[in-house]
């Protein structure tokens, strides 16, 4: 699957995918649905490394009892005008301390890319609608997400400052 | 057979179109094809799988037939047919004729800079960042216009840059920051209507202006034209935080204990382009006064703070949630009694947190807050709203002394001269000239600094568009303001402006120079002094025209004599039941609404958006809209009867209840006189 990380450049991705049917391998290496790992036990039943595949509603408080098992938790965008993934990013940073991968999936735009960063995405799958050459050209060197620079609170502002909170 | 035409508005420049014989797109109705029965369908899925790039919200409207023009049965499509009813001189003017052929003129903002008005002052990351927004747009509008973004996707993008598509075509809402600005920045804006628009804007009940006619093509150059202007249009629509409100007096008014204008850009500065809540649930809307009476409104906010001090005087504030007009209209609840300016944004930003993660996305009617908050308990609510400003990073988002004073010191205070607070000239002139006496006690208000006060101009002129304003008047306003006002203006909520720091030796003067503008109607506060929203003539939301019920009411009230007779009361008007004209907080409210093809006006009564805010209660059946007047007459009468001397209406009503009104409006059997 094609993959960006957080400097807008392609990598490749070696996770393991539900395939389109929603069969589910449990192995190092796959990404399963949170509520599965939830009923395995996670700690003990499934090899590392594992992903988590979070669906949109599920808030981070949900999440976090598992963060110390998962090297990568998927939040899912059915559509990118649901903003709910935004949040769970940054509270799984922020409130829970989180250092993996978070990942985006799903229905997102080339023209939130700097939004995913900020709030805490460090890795996202682009839709097919919107391949990886479309994030790199709608990529606005208005965001501020590498520069030292913001308005003037945001400068002043340490963690309140959206631009800076991937610093 | 029933018979219809397709129609749409053409991507470029939002032209209202309609599909003509050959499958061409016309903007002459009387050019369309007309489709018999069920053929239509064929064509509407042709066109709607071929012209994307060409024309938007593409859909079928019945027709009936005047000789062989087609005519469109419901109203809004007529109104879409034949322009804003209430602009007939528009009419006339064929699309390709609408708009000033290029090269323009240098802009205003190249020469004129207003260095004492009371706007934040930004610097060059702030302007490069505009500028760089704008040609962000510019880009987006490009691959639009290229097929590679689609109409879904290409939307939330242009909204979240203020551009709406209306009836006529497209909208463009340019935010005016706690409704502060320059003389120089509305000199600016005076140039888009002119060069970019026909002619004129409408400010808006939420501290924006408003252009009806601008193009997609263009709208990237007028984003740069105004970022040159420091003004911009983000954030004026979508599910993100919009333009904070505030006072129309703040920094201004002699009651007022905080200036709310630093706290406003605060969180302007916070809310802009924030990466968390752009893709909230629904729209949300921060009202903040620091004065005692409250003139912001801030109990019907999604959040309402109001700015006080402790007793030692420090600055900090009361905060509401879940407050809102609309569909289901709610009086915030209080969630904090007191909140330390250090935590302003966390607590803000602790809200916004629930309200993201837990806010309805399933039906758009039940996505507020307001709606979280009544389904959680309000209790739940404050429970769930600590827990997250608590377990937040010690660290984040404070608000240090350091960075309010560095926030502050980008406001200049105006450069006042020493005054006596009476002034000898304002008595003369008071004691000699009639009408500039009963301008100055309608439309002035008391200002802390000795010997000035802050004036209104009122764009309610009987028989005028509320809010309305050409771009000759907005230059005459920014040239008064220049030499009367330290060039500051202020817009308030209720679609007037404001002249706020006016030496009172000065204040004849300023008035005869408003005689001259035609800009000197003394009718702050009073009857004809109307909220209205758009309605029908512009908006697509609308069910039924709201400006011409505005223009009806205050004709019928036209004499000054009169008005000052009945004294304040606020008379709110909106074309639906999203409440733009926050008909449900005035004291007489009108809710537009269509019922079989007439526009009828259901009648609220007791609303007040104050510091005693309440919602109006329904009075009984809604009337025609040729019985509004009368209806509003009858209830004004029943009030003059029966009020206590010098009991304003709220109080009359509050007292009586809405029996004596009803009778009033409806006699004994319960039907509109």
């Amino acid at each position: 699957m094609a993959l960006i990380n957080s400097r807008c450049e392609v990598i490749s991705d070696e996770w393991i995918y539900p395939d389109v049917e929603g069969n589910i391998v449990v192995r190092a290496g796959a990404i399963v649905p949170l509520d599965l790992l939830v009923g395995l036990g996670i700690s003990f039943a499934v090899e590392r490394p594992i992903g988590a595949l979070v669906s949109s509603g599920t808030t981070a408080d949900l999440i976090a009892p598992l963060l110390e098992w998962l090297e990568l938790v998927v939040v899912e965008f059915p559509k990118f005008r649901d903003g709910r993934g935004f949040t769970v990013a940054r509270a799984l940073r922020e409130k829970h301390g989180y250092e993996g991968d978070i990942r985006a999936i799903g229905h997102i735009l080339p023209d939130q890319f700097a939004a995913l960063v900020q709030c805490g995405f460090s890795s996202i799958v682009p839709p097919p609608e919107h391949p990886p050459e479309q994030w790199t050209a709608a990529r606005s060197p208005a965001k501020p997400i590498d520069a030292g620079r913001g308005q003037l609170l945001h400068r002043l502002v340490g963690r309140g400052a959206p631009p800076d909170i991937n610093r | 057979m029933p018979e219809s035409v397709i129609t749409a508005n053409r991507l470029t420049d939002g032209v209202v179109v309609w599909l003509g014989g050959n499958t061409q797109w016309t903007d002459r109705l009387v050019d369309a094809a007309i489709f018999e029965g069920e053929t239509v369908q064929a064509a509407l899925d042709e066109v709607r799988q071929m012209d994307q790039q060409i024309a938007v919200e593409i859909r079928e409207i019945p027709v009936a037939r005047l000789g062989e023009l087609p005519v469109p049965e419901a109203r809004r499509e007529r109104l879409r047919s034949t322009g804003p009813s209430v602009r007939a001189d528009l009419a006339g003017t064929a699309p390709s004729a609408r708009w000033a052929q290029p090269p323009f003129p240098p802009p205003p903002s190249a020469s004129s800079r207003s260095p004492y008005a009371g706007i934040y002052r930004y610097d060059e990351y702030d302007r490069q960042f505009l500028r760089d927004r704008a040609e962000q747009f510019r880009q987006q509008v490009q691959r639009r216009l290229a097929g590679e973004l689609s109409e879904d996707e290409f939307k939330p993008l242009r909204l979240m840059n203020g551009l709406y598509l209306q009836l006529h075509g497209y909208m463009l809402r340019c935010a005016l920051p706690y409704g502060v600005l320059s003389a120089s920045q509305m000199r600016q804006l005076a140039y888009v209507a002119r060069y970019y628009d026909r002619g004129y804007g409408h400010f808006t009940t939420r501290h924006n202006i408003q252009f009806n006619w601008p193009r997609l093509a263009d709208t990237p150059d007028i984003l740069a034209v105004l970022a040159e202007a420091d003004l911009h249009a983000i954030q004026t629509s979508g599910n993100c935080v919009r333009n904070v409100t505030t006072d129309h007096f703040a920094g201004a008014a002699a009651e007022e204990v905080v200036d709310p204008r630093l706290y406003a850009e605060i969180l302007r500065q916070w809310s802009t382009d924030h990466p968390e809540f752009t893709y909230l649930p629904r729209k949300f809307k921060i009202a903040i006064t620091g004065s005692p009476q409250d003139r912001a409104a801030v109990r019907v906010h999604d959040i309402g703070i109001l700015a006080k001090r402790d007793a030692r005087g420090a600055p900090g504030f009361q905060i509401y949630a879940g407050g809102g007009l609309g569909r289901t209209p709610v009086v915030g609840t209080k969630v904090r009694d007191w909140l330390p300016v250090r935590d302003l944004l966390r607590y803000v930003e602790a809200i916004l947190r629930v309200y993201n993660a837990l806010g309805r996305r399933d039906n758009i009617y039940k996505a507020r807050i307001k709606i979280l908050v009544r389904e959680m308990k309000p209790e739940k609510f404050i429970e769930m709203i600590e827990q997250e400003f608590t377990s937040m990073p010690a660290d984040h988002g404070v608000l240090e002394d350091e960075v309010i004073e560095a926030v502050a010191a980008r406001f200049i205070p105006p450069p006042f001269a020493l005054r006596p607070s009476e002034s000898g000239r304002l008595k003369e002139a008071m004691a000699t000239d009639r009408a500039f006496r009963a301008w100055v006690k309608t439309n002035t208000h008391a200002h802390r600094e000795p010997g000035y006060i802050s004036a209104v101009i009122s764009l309610k002129p009987i028989g005028g568009i509320p809010g309305d304003a050409s771009a000759e008047e907005m230059e005459a306003i920014a040239d008064l303001a220049d030499r009367f006002s330290f060039g500051e203006i202020r817009v308030s909520h209720e679609q007037n402006l404001v002249l706020p720091h006016v030496d009172k030796d000065h204040l004849y003067t300023l008035w005869q120079g408003l005689v001259k503008a035609r800009l000197a109607s003394g009718n702050i506060g009073l009857v004809t002094d109307i909220i209205s929203c758009p309605g029908m003539d512009y908006c697509s939301l609308a069910t039924a025209r709201a400006i011409p019920v505005a223009q009806k009411i205050a004709e019928r009230f036209a004499d000054p004599e009169r008005q000052a007779a009945i004294g304040p009361l606020d008379l709110n008007i909106s074309g639906c039941i999203n409440a733009c004209g926050h008909h449900h907080v005035g004291h007489i409210g009108l809710l537009g609404v269509d019922k079989n093809g007439e526009e009828v006006y259901q009648i609220t009564l007791g609303g007040a958006s104050d510091e005693e805010a309440s919602i109006g209660s329904i009075i009984g059946p809604a009337v025609s809209s040729d019985k509004v007047a009368d209806a509003i007459e009858a209830i004004v009468e029943a009030y003059i009867v029966h009020r206590d001397a010098d009991e304003l209406f709220i109080d009359t009503y509050r007292r009586l209840g809405a029996d004596p009104f009803k009778e009033a409006v409806y006699g004994a059997h319960q039907q509109p006189v």
